[in-house]
């Protein structure tokens, strides 16, 4: 992909255009073709009624005619004008919504994993930019085809027909134009690479003085004015950098402007001389030299405007066209069984670290059995590994080493879709009613009024707001504002709703406060008795509704037991329970 | 400049601003504009004389030499119409940086001067974006639309009184022809399709699903739930429906524009057949009658994409000022950008409320509600209550940020609001829970707790420094920075490192330390550890404090630092003696109850007010007491 040029590129971008709108394209494309007609129909009109002007002596009404050509003319190519361009905007819309769907099939496919890898984000979030810029992009070469070397063509056309040299001149002198332009464009790109970190300082310090995190601090600490100070190096040096930029693109478009000009004057020189000889009348004259400017205007448009553009939005178009092409096969849905055992063996974990090329394993050596209708709880310190032996333990991260499987069913082999539910430590925030919020988490499942009220109930969710079930929540859409407590509360609503055999509570409890936070508990005791479970959580005495507690550490399970087991013994648990005891004393 | 800042921000304050701001560049662009103007006349004349004399002597020789004139004429045009746009650019980039610095200064300047309350309001915040945001851009283009309309119409005049002076009867005829129908055009260009507000309320939407689809926060629960299908199903039938909305939009909005175009087209044909009368008459040449014609052309070419480009332009630019009144109209908070005022020989005593109440601005709630109590200077004090109670806002109160409360907050018996702001900043050091890591070095870092970093840069207070690096055993981490504590944190420079979350977290502590604020406020800055990481910044903290002299009678035992006692620096460095030794009051808020033990005495905020105040035995002993049964609630977990 990545040696594939500029055109090539293009006509991948077209092809994809015409896979989902066959008949727009072709017909944008007419649209286009007859846009660029117009132009020159214009500027033959003109010469026809100049001509006339000449030619009558005294007799005006045929010059009502041509007139009326001239207007209708003008008329056509203002509505072709208009058409083809609202047509592009209305297909566009239409074009990004299915761009759009296929890069979200893409990423759905793409394993949870991949969105902590900086780099793969990275791509991801190209691609996404790209999705928007794939039609004005793939539509610069229809554009150029269909409408400008069309309006070229013609004009040379009409040109070769009034002095075969006019047209072949107006040509020579294009193309070290064109030359001379793109040139021009292609050696910016790196003084705009040197401007980017200074404006990102900039950025940076002017969102230390009145960014939202920093905003009451600052003032607070009275710091201010240094960030000030800051911001206005930053501000000069890029003011410097732009200036300059600017200034040496003057350089360059000065030596085009010349060429340009200079071209302009032999091609008048041309038509004086040829009037001045009969060759052509004074009317095409008149005529051709009005058009002119739009001529060399419609080069400057096409390449400085156009061109650039889609040369710089290209990249992102790239992103995106290389990730929907690497859209891989509808992963295996595996279905778990109602009742299994979760084996893992020789399990090792380790996240991407492009910087230092070193593994750093999260998770070393993880063996373990976790029988039908377990509750587990994992404990540890931050850090220790926990989450995510969650993530593994509930299917989203695959080991980089060893095997996990549940019952029959061996994990890593496709895409678990039924069977797991989680409740997250960074769970979401869903800006929709408080029914959609729960229901989510099955939306291909049945859904069930009575269970819906019944998992509200269980955590604790308050459903006597304004709408109810149907109430929005979330300022963003204008809905209910609701505490950190209570969106918790949903979100444990949201992994209790969806069916499972296995529920993962990935601190479940961080944002409730201390005299709530016990009923959950006892709450999540009782649900986990027809289910397998395991929950993270720092408080070690909650620990105890489990049935069997890991202590993890270092990415090991250093100790595995009941609470009174645990307890029992000098170790790990034993010490972290001490030290938090003793706050209770 | 100042005085305008009162004034209603219009058109004639832009203009005269741009003119007084940069003199220079405005008479350029305007002077472009009005050569501009008079290019279509100049241009009409040229073709008149070159097509008379070249009509003219037919039959006889032509020579170059006759026609030489109009032709130099018309080059002289195109050279000035290629090469001109180069110079403006290089003035409009000129210009843009001019107006960067002074208004982005100026502006900014209003941004941190504002009250608080604007900040925490999402509608200010959106029009401070929407003024702010791109400032520069928005004045300069204002100041163009201004100048391409001056030009536009300058343009119309000079090319009509052309064909007055050919023909007064068909130029009033065309004058009585073209206003009803100039104005047609203009209003129909005019017309300013905005999107409904419906429309854009569904764009938002599907805008906001399709983050669900393909962000990074949803990954993890968009793979768990597998409702991708559904959503995009959601989101298909969502953009569906803008779509058509929107295409209808689109369709009025170039129906509209072209309509304009071709009144002005049809206006071209008016213009050229009323002319044609004149023109059998002789009284306009032949010559004079193709150069209007060709200039009247060009300028209907120009005129459909120009009008409506002005008329929006205009209109934006008249919102934009309305929303820069609006802005400039802001009040602003004196001295919020003053720093730390020293209060020499304060010793702070008591911090009272009386009866305060107080709700945010466009709340119908409060938050606080006849709220009282008192804190004794030398203490420290813990206050606790559930998640949303209002703890965060007493720090908001005491730190000067809200201050339209009613009731009264005194310092020494001294109200709040008649200390100056500067010395509030000096009394009040705060660790919030979402404290400022800001993208500077290590050592700025923890400088920035008193005062401008940059002064102080000049003569730190380096054993201090040293002292509190030591005290709050970061040494290790700062030995493996790679410029020791010059290093640079963050991702701003390349050579920029990142602390792990506690180690940031100390950071923030040892800011207190060096500050030689009286009264000290940890606003939940441990929320984000785990509870043997609270338990290490809060026994790094107790023992800070416990140089000042406190003692806490129940709670932890307390492991001394040998370090700190050896060091003989302390006792005799001036400075640190009205620094960290200096007696201070500590507010420390926190919803966890372990962590509300340590202090001397507890707050329990619930209902909008204390509900209660003292040790914790004296708590404990309180039969239904909020703080027992919480505290109670924990412990039950403890005891097997």
């Amino acid at each position: 992909m990545r040696h594939k040029n500029f055109v090539y590129l293009n006509f991948v971008g077209i092809r994809l255009l015409y896979s989902l709108y066959p008949q727009s394209v072709i017909f944008y494309s007419v649209l286009q073709m007859l846009h660029g007609v117009s132009w020159v129909l214009q500027v033959m009109s003109v010469q026809y009624f100049f001509d006339g002007i000449s030619q009558n002596q005294g007799d005006i009404s045929r010059l009502v005619i041509r007139i009326l050509l001239l207007g209708a003319a003008y008329a056509f190519a203002q509505t072709m004008n208009g058409v083809a361009n609202c047509y592009g905007q209305i297909l566009n819309r239409k074009v990004t919504k299915e761009t759009n769907k296929i890069l979200f099939r893409t990423i759905d496919r793409k394993q949870a994993i991949a969105f902590e890898y900086a780099e793969e984000l990275d791509q991801i979030n190209k691609a996404v930019r790209g999705s928007e810029g794939v039609f004005w992009v793939s539509t610069t070469i229809l554009d150029i085809v269909f409408f400008y070397v069309f309006y070229f063509l013609m004009m040379s056309w009409y040109l070769f027909s009034l002095a075969p040299i006019l047209s072949i001149s107006t040509v020579i002198i294009f193309i070290p134009n064109v030359i001379a332009r793109l040139l021009h464009m292609i050696s910016f790109e790196h003084l705009e690479n040197e401007a980017a970190p200074v404006r990102r300082k900039a950025d940076y310090y002017a969102d230390c003085i009145i960014g939202k995190e920093y905003y009451k601090e600052t003032r607070l600490w009275g710091c201010g004015g240094s960030f000030f100070d800051r911001y206005n190096q930053m501000l000069k040096k890029l003011n410097q950098l732009h200036f300059r930029m600017q200034l040496r693109k003057e350089k360059i478009n000065f030596h085009i402007n010349v060429l340009t000009v200079s071209a302009y004057g032999v091609i008048i020189g041309m038509l004086v001389y040829y009037v001045l000889n009969d060759v052509i009348s004074v009317g095409a004259f008149a005529a051709v030299f009005a058009a002119l400017r739009e001529f060399y205007g419609f080069m400057d448009e096409v390449i400085s405007e156009r061109l650039a553009i889609a040369i710089e939005n290209m990249a992102t178009v790239k992103n995106y066209l290389a990730f929907i092409q690497e859209e891989k096969e509808e992963p295996r849905q595996i279905e778990l069984p109602e009742k299994f055992e979760i084996r893992l063996e020789h399990v090792f974990f380790a996240y991407p670290q492009p910087e230092t090329g070193k593994k750093k394993f999260v998770l070393s050596d993880i063996n373990l059995r976790i029988p039908w209708g377990q509750t587990v709880a994992l404990v540890g310190e931050n850090g220790s590994g926990k989450s995510t032996l969650c993530n593994i333990i509930g299917g989203l991260y695959a080991p980089a080493k060893g095997t996990v499987s549940y019952g029959e069913a061996q994990g890593g082999t496709g895409r678990i879709v039924k069977g797991i539910s989680a409740v997250f430590q960074k769970f979401c925030r869903y800006n929709m009613s408080l029914g959609e919020n729960i229901r989510i988490s099955d939306m291909s499942g049945h859904h069930s009024e009575e269970k819906l009220r019944q998992v509200c109930e269980d955590a604790g969710v308050v459903t006597g707001w304004a709408g109810g079930m149907d109430g929005m929540l979330g300022r963003e859409f204008g809905g209910a504002e609701v505490s950190g407590g209570q969106w918790q509360r949903i979100a444990i609503a949201r992994g209790m709703y969806r069916s499972n055999s296995l529920l993962i509570l990935d601190e479940p409890t961080a944002a409730i406060d201390a005299l709530e936070e016990k009923y959950l508990y006892e709450e999540f005791g009782k649900l986990s008795r027809n289910s397998t479970s395991v929950i993270v959580t720092h408080r070690l005495a909650s620990a105890q509704i489990a049935d069997r507690i890991l202590v993890i550490k270092d990415g090991r399970i250093v100790q595995d037991g009941s609470h009174d087991d645990l307890i029992a013994v000098e170790g790990e648990y034993r010490t972290m329970y001490e030290l938090q005891r003793q706050w209770y004393q | 400049m100042r005085n305008l800042d009162k004034s209603k921000y219009n058109i004639f304050v832009f203009l005269q601003e741009m003119l007084k701001m940069m003199p220079f560049h405005a008479v350029y662009l305007m002077a472009v504009a009005l050569i501009n103007a008079f290019l279509p006349t100049a241009q009409t004349l040229a073709i008149a004389e070159f097509v008379n004399r070249v009509e003219g002597a037919y039959g006889g020789g032509l020579e170059v030499r006759m026609v030489l004139g109009p032709l130099i004429i018309l080059l002289g045009i195109v050279i000035f119409k290629q090469m001109i746009p180069s110079a403006t650019n290089l003035i409009n980039i000129s210009a843009r940086n001019y107006l960067k610095t002074a208004l982005r200064n100026r502006f900014m300047k209003k941004q941190a001067l504002l009250q608080y309350r604007y900040i925490e309001d999402n509608e200010s915040c959106a029009l401070i974006y929407r003024v702010c945001g791109d400032v520069e851009n928005r004045f300069w283009s204002g100041y163009r639309t201004v100048c391409n309309g001056i030009e536009l119409i300058v343009k119309c005049v000079a090319l009509m009184s052309i064909v007055m002076q050919a023909s007064m009867l068909s130029g009033a005829a065309i004058l009585l022809v073209s206003v009803p129908l100039f104005y047609l055009a203009h209003k129909t260009g005019r017309q300013n399709y905005v999107l409904q507000k419906d429309a854009v309320e569904i764009k938002r939407r599907y805008q906001y699903l399709a983050a669900i689809l393909s962000d990074r926060d949803h990954a993890k629960e968009r793979t768990m739930f597998g409702y991708s299908e559904q959503i995009a199903k959601e989101y298909d039938r969502l953009s569906d429906y803008a779509n058509q909305k929107e295409a209808v939009i689109e369709k009025k909005r170039y129906a509209n524009m072209k309509s304009g175009s071709l009144t002005m087209v049809m206006l071209a044909v008016i213009i050229m057949l009323l002319l044609l009368p004149a023109l059998g008459s002789g009284k306009l040449s032949n010559g004079l009658y193709v150069g209007l014609v060709t200039s009247i052309l060009n300028l209907v070419q120009g005129m459909s994409w120009n009008l409506a480009g002005i008329m929006q332009g205009a209109a934006d630019l008249n919102a934009y000022l309305h929303d820069v009144s609006v802005f400039l109209g802001m009040e602003e908070k004196e001295d919020a950008n003053a720093g730390p005022l020293k209060i020499p020989g304060f010793q702070v005593e008591t911090i009272e409320f009386r009866n305060v109440s107080f709700r945010y601005p466009g709340r119908e709630a409060y938050v606080l509600k006849d709220c009282s109590f008192v804190l004794q200077g030398n203490k420290c004090y813990a206050v606790v209550g559930k998640n949303g109670a209002g703890k965060s806002t007493l720090t908001k109160l005491l730190t000067g940020l809200y201050e339209d409360y009613q009731g009264q907050i005194l310092i020494n018996g001294k109200d709040l609001r008649e200390y100056r702001y500067g010395e509030l900043k000096w009394m009040f050091s705060v660790v919030f829970q979402d404290f400022a890591r800001y993208a500077m070095s290590f050592r700025e870092n923890i400088l920035v707790g008193n005062g401008t970093m940059n002064e102080d840069a000049a003569h730190p207070n380096t054993q201090l420094f040293e002292q509190i690096i030591k005290k709050l055993e970061l040494e290790s981490c700062v030995r493996e920075l790679p410029h020791g504590p010059d290093s640079n944190l963050g991702k701003l420079d390349r050579d920029g490192v990142d602390l792990s979350g506690g180690q940031w977290q100390k950071l923030a502590i040892a800011r207190l330390l060096y500050s030689e604020a009286p009264i000290n406020i940890l606003d939940e800055p441990t929320a984000a550890l785990d509870p043997k990481g609270e338990a290490k910044v809060y026994e790094l903290f107790r023992q800070a404090i416990m140089e000042g002299g406190h003692s806490i009678e129940d709670g932890l035992s307390i492991k001394e630092s040998p370090s700190i006692k050896e060091s003989p620096s302390i006792e005799e460095s001036p400075s640190v003696k009205d620094g960290p030794s200096m007696d201070k009051l500590t507010i420390l808020i926190t919803h966890r109850l372990g962590a509300a033990r340590m202090a001397d005495e507890i707050l329990v905020l619930d209902q909008k007010r204390i509900v209660e105040q003292g040790t914790h035995k004296t708590l404990m002993q309180l039969k239904n007491g909020l703080y027992r049964e919480m505290f109670e609630s924990q412990r039950c977990w403890y005891e097997t």
